[in-house]
This record gives C-alpha cells, structure tokens and sequence, in this order.
C-alpha cells in the first residue's frame, strides 16, 4: 500500500454526481417500494380522476357552446343595431353589394335568415312565436335544425307551408295538414296576414324549444314581410369559437360604411351562455383544488415523515463529505421520481377513460325533459392541455415543497445532530 | 504544522426548563495532534469525549474557541465548505450507523471515492483491496443489515482510510466488537497508521485498547486531565 495512488481530484463532476444522486435515489425508491408504490398509486389515482372529471365539465362546457353557435349557425352574428332591443322586421340587413362584399371579403363561411316576431292562429286558439325563414337545405345541413324530428315535410316540396313544434300544435290544437293565419308587422310596419298549411311537426329535447320557433322559407318570408333583398339576421363561423375577436374587428372594419349594423360574437348575443361558460371555468379550478387538496395532504405528509426518518442517514451522508446541496438534489430526485411516475399512470388511465368515453355519453336520460344548455346532446370529453399543465405542475410544486421543506431541515442541523436523531 | 489544534475550544448544552441548566461538554480545551501520532482519548461516561473528537472532525460547531484542520481556521467556514474540508481530509468511524443502508460493503466504501470524482476502474481496485485488507474480501457485496456490528465496523474503517485521509476520527471503534476481533481491529489500525502515516485519534474507555495508542488522553468533566 503506498500513497501514490492518492487522487489528484476533490470533488466529483457534473455527471459523476448526478450518477451518484440518481442511483441512491433509485436505491432508496427501492428500500421503500411499499409505501412509495403506495404513494405512487394515489398521485396516479388522483390524477386519473381528476383529469378525467375535468373532460367531462369541459366536455360539457364545450358542448353548451357548441350547441348555442350551432343554433346561429355561427359564432359571430350580424343584425341590424336595432334589432337586438326590437327585433321587427323593420330593422333589417340590406344585403346589398356592399355589404356581400364585406361578408365574402372575411372569408368566413355564412349563413342569413328572416326572424320575425309572428302571432299565429287556429281556429280555437292565438300563440306567440318566433318565424324563421330559412334556406332550408342549408340549415338542413349546418344548423340545430338537422337534429330536430320531423313528422311530414320540412319545406323541401311543400315549399308555401310552415313547419311548427308538437308542443304548439298542441297548445294551437291543430294538427299536420291544418291550416293556420300567420300575423305579423312586415318591414313598413304594416299589418300582414298570411294563411298556410301545416305541412311538418317538430319534435325536440324540451317543450318549450318546441313553442320557440317556427320554420317557411326564406323566400316566402321575404314576400309576406316585404323583405326583398334584405335579410335579419347573418351568422358567420369563425374558425376558433373561442377565438372571434379578430374575425368581429375585421369585420367591423369592413362594414364601417354600412353604420346601421352591428357585429357581436355569442358572448354579446347569448350572454347568458357566456356567464355560465365562465362559471365552468371556475368550476373546472375548484374541481381540481378539491382533488389536489385530498391528494396534497395525503402527499404532504408522507412525504415529510419520509423526509424527517432519515435525518440520521443524511448526518451520515454529511459526515462522510457529500454537500448539503447534494443531498437535497437527491431527495428531490427521489420524489420527483414517484411524482412523475404516479402522475404519466394516471395520465395513461386518464386517457384511457377518453377514449373509452370518447364515443359521447347520452345525458338527456338525466335532464328529464328539461330545457338544460349543452345536455340536449351526448357528452364528448374534451382535453383542455392548460387543466393537465395546471394540474402536473401543482403536485409537483406541492412534492418539491413537501420533500424539499423537511430536507432542508435536515441539512441545517450539524452532522453530529443529525446523527443523533433517531 | 499540526494536523489539528484546538485553543480554549468549548461546547455547552442547554437542558432542563427553559435550558436552565448548563452542561459543559466541553470546556476551555486546548489540543493539539501532530501528523502520524496514534491518540487514544479516555474518560467516564459523559466527560466530552466524543464532543471533542466530534469537534475535531468538524461534525459540530463550538460554543468558543478555535479550531484548525492542518493550517485551515474551521470557525467561519459553511456547511459545503465543511463538507469538502471532511471530504478531502477526514476519515470517519462512529460508534454505530456507520454504513448507508441501501448500499452494499464495496458501494459503501466507493461512495466517498465517488464524491471525491474517483474513476470507476481505480475506485473498485480500490475498494476492493481495502475490504480484502480490514478481512471481507468475501462480503463485499453484502448490505449493512447483512452483515454483524463488527463487520460493519470494519467496512466503515475500509472506508475510511480508502479516501486516504489526514486524520482518522474513531469514536469507540471496538464497543461492539468481542476481544479477538477488538485485537484484530487495533492491530490493523497500528498498521496502517505505521505504513500509511495516518493520523489517528480514537476514543475509548477500554484500557485494552487504550494502550494500542502511543499517546494516551484524559477527560474528566469536559477538560483534559493529564
Ligand atoms: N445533544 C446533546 N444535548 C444535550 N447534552 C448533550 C448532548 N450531547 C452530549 N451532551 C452532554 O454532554 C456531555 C458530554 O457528552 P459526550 O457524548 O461527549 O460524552 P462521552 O464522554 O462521549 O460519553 P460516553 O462515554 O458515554 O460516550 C454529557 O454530559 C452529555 O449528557
Ligand atoms: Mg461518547
């Protein structure tokens, strides 16, 4: 034995290092495979359902939206500015060269129709209700109206007929085939008056989507209402739902020379929808603190009881010359080890439950009837990255804290303190 | 140069209500150990002994006094700078829980060649030969909880003296051990502190062993007797 073998190095590099903190963590994660496999499971547990509840909320956030553009037929409307506190026939969009210019200049796909406030009557009774005069194949095939039932014919060969829901024709007791006066001002507020023949009968999810509307062509609603060339209401369908804003400025932009319309998005025109989109949000973050919440506390402290054990092991490690910063990195190392793994299962279950899910979940079954947004149809789960990037990072923020607050700790004392910890 | 001196150092603790009550470990101890020397430090039950190899070995900080390692004040220095200072020049053996749990006798006595950025190749060879030398050249791939309180002894002085130390610090490196296995361990550290020049300061209250040491220290009651 001589000392020429004596090392001219002091201190271990980068890599050599990190080999020594990796394999003591892997080490260490074995020692305590029962209760980090324990661990492991309620971060993968935790995450699963929790990501999973938040496809569902945002599932069904997604579909009121859809559901409300849908019934536009897109996401930004234009109407007459008068027309949103009086929607007359009266307040009308001329659709001039101007303004089909403007429309084809955004490059949005559009869609226009007659909405007229009308009176209908039978021979027994008087309702109020809101006429539509549609381009029938067109919304036949972009808008709400290609999901409702119909029992007879929907404008497409009895063109000088009207289309009504099962809950009005009850209430009108009338039926398919009968003939009902429709009344209504046209666009020179003169009193119009107009008999047609029930030539459908709609059915949907609620009654009352049934009193709501009724449905001729649009060409016909031009007639009776004196709205040649000119048109209520246009929907144009942005790309991004969730994104109009530049689609509405530049459209605004476009129309400047027309100044009697106005551009809103569905904000504007369904506040309502707006209001409970955001109560989602909030709703999505209180889920997900309820979950973490659980989840922290269990993680916390299992984690800092872990941590605080071995206090004697790090006075050795200490004693024997590894840096309080090194063994810090190693506890980390060791933790961040069952966080991530616990958190890529329960990402792997979480996204198993999409897909399985994934096909819609039928949830009319459970709204009984009732008019109730976004539920009128199956439920489709939706990924939203930024609730998974919310969610990762905050149990891992919790785990460092958790791992990092104990250890710390720990190295403060003396080697001999530590030691003698028990 | 000294290997390591100490003036006027003391260490108090605080017990009792309030930390009413005052115990002098150590108190007012000047010390100091010339490179090569074997010490032995011998005392009852409670009279500082391991507070003042502990202190040596800069494992605790001193309530006043000075200390140096070979040329370098301790009084000042941070925790890493502590940690480097014991790594570079320290060599330990302690009582009990000597060993890192997860690591097997070769590992254990590699992990500080490890730290110090040792090479593979030359960190086995080494550790391997210490192991043989201190007699487990069969358990090198044993844990501690494999392993009897002597032989864990044993790998913790492998890995010891396998950094190659200054000074050795052994605070009763035999209390475990029966007698044949205590004569083995004192014989293999008059060796090596004869063929490697390795500084030596070891406690212990059996006389036996005592004598092994060619200079022999007294406490009593936190103070240096003889
Ligand atoms: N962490 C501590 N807190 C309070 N008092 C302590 C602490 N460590 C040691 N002491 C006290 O300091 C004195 C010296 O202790 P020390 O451990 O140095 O004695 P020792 O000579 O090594 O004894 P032994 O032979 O029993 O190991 C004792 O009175 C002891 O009670
Ligand atoms: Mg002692």
């Amino acid at each position: 034995m001589t000392n020429t073998s004596r090392s001219t190095h002091s201190q271990a590099g980068f890599w050599g290092k990190w080999f020594l903190i990796i394999n003591l963590a892997r080490r260490n994660f074995w020692r305590q495979r029962r209760r980090n496999a324990s661990l492991l499971l309620a971060v993968a547990i935790g995450m699963a359902a929790t990501l999973a509840g938040g496809f569902l909320i945002r599932g069904w956030q997604m579909s009121t939206l859809t559901e409300t553009v849908e019934r536009f037929g897109g996401s930004i409307l234009l109407h007459h500015h008068a027309w949103a506190d009086n929607p007359k026939a009266e307040f009308n969009i001329d659709l001039n060269a101007a303004t089909l210019n403007a429309l084809n200049q955004s490059g949005l796909p559009w869609i226009d129709r007659i909405v007229v406030p009308v009176t209908l009557q039978s021979e027994r009774e008087a309702r109020g209700a809101t006429l539509m005069g549609i381009h029938v194949n067109r919304e036949l095939n972009e808008t709400h109206v290609q999901r409702l039932r119909i029992d007879g014919d929907f404008l497409q060969t009895e063109q000088r007929g009207i289309v009504i829901g099962q809950a009005l024709a009850d209430d009108l007791e009338t039926r398919l085939g009968k003939r009902i006066v429709l009344l209504g001002q046209n666009s020179n507020n003169e009193r119009t008056e107009l008999g047609l023949k029930i030539v459908g009968i709609y059915h949907a999810n609620s009654e009352s989507a049934e009193r709501a509307n009724v449905y001729v062509t649009k060409a016909l609603a031009q007639r009776a209402f004196a709205l040649k060339g000119k048109t209520s209401e246009v929907a144009l369908s942005a790309p991004n739902i969730l994104a109009t804003h530049s689609e509405v400025l530049a459209l605004q932009e476009q129309l400047q020379a027309t100044s009697e319309l106005t551009v809103r998005d569905w904000r504007d025109v369904a506040p309502n929808i707006w209001a409970m989109y955001k109560l989602v949000e909030g709703m999505v973050v209180v889920w997900q603190i309820v979950f973490l919440g659980a989840l922290a506390f269990g993680l916390v402290n299992t984690l800092v009881a872990a941590v605080l054990e071995r206090t004697r092991e790090f006075g050795l490690l200490m004693a024997v010359g590894m840096r309080p910063g090194s063994i810090l990195q190693q506890v980390l190392v060791e933790s961040w080890i069952i966080l991530f793994v616990g958190l890529a299962l329960g990402g792997l279950v979480s996204a198993g439950i999409y897909f399985w899910l994934s096909g819609g979940i039928d949830v009319s079954q459970f709204t009984g009837g009732m008019e109730f947004p976004g539920m009128n149809r199956p439920l489709y789960p939706v990924v939203f990255p930024s609730d998974i990037f919310s969610l990762v990072s905050i149990v891992l923020l919790f785990g460092f804290l958790a791992s990092l607050y104990p250890a710390r700790r720990a190295v403060a004392l003396d080697p001999v303190a530590a030691l003698n910890k028990h | 140069m000294s290997i390591v001196r100490c003036e006027e150092l003391s260490r108090y603790y605080y017990q009792g209500a309030e930390n009413a009550i005052e115990v002098r470990a150590l108190d007012q101890v000047d010390l100091q150990i010339e490179p090569g020397e074997f010490v032995s430090i011998a005392g009852p039950s409670g009279s500082g002994k391991s507070t003042l190899l502990n202190m040596l070995g800069a494992l605790d900080q001193p309530t006043s006094g000075k200390i140096w390692i070979q040329d370098e004040l301790l009084n000042g220095l941070n925790k890493t700078e502590l940690a480097d200072l014991r790594l570079r020049r320290l060599g330990f053996v302690f009582q009990s829980y000597n060993l890192i749990p997860v690591l097997s006798a070769r590992e254990n006595v590699e992990f500080v060649l490890q730290l110090q950025g040792v090479g593979a190749a030359p960190r086995k060879a080494r550790a391997d030969s210490m192991l043989e030398r201190v007699g487990l050249g069969e358990l090198t791939d044993r844990r501690p909880a494999e392993m009897s309180g002597g032989q864990q002894q044993r790998v913790a002085i492998a890995r010891a003296l396998a950094s190659e130390p200054d000074l050795l610090l052994a605070d009763e490196p035999s209390a475990n051990l029966d007698s044949q296995t205590t004569a083995d361990l004192m014989n293999l550290l008059t060796e090596l502190n004869r063929s490697l020049g390795t500084t030596i300061v070891m406690v212990t209250h059996d006389t036996e062993v005592m004598h092994y040491a060619e200079r022999q220290i007294k406490m009593r009651d936190g103070k240096i007797v003889n």
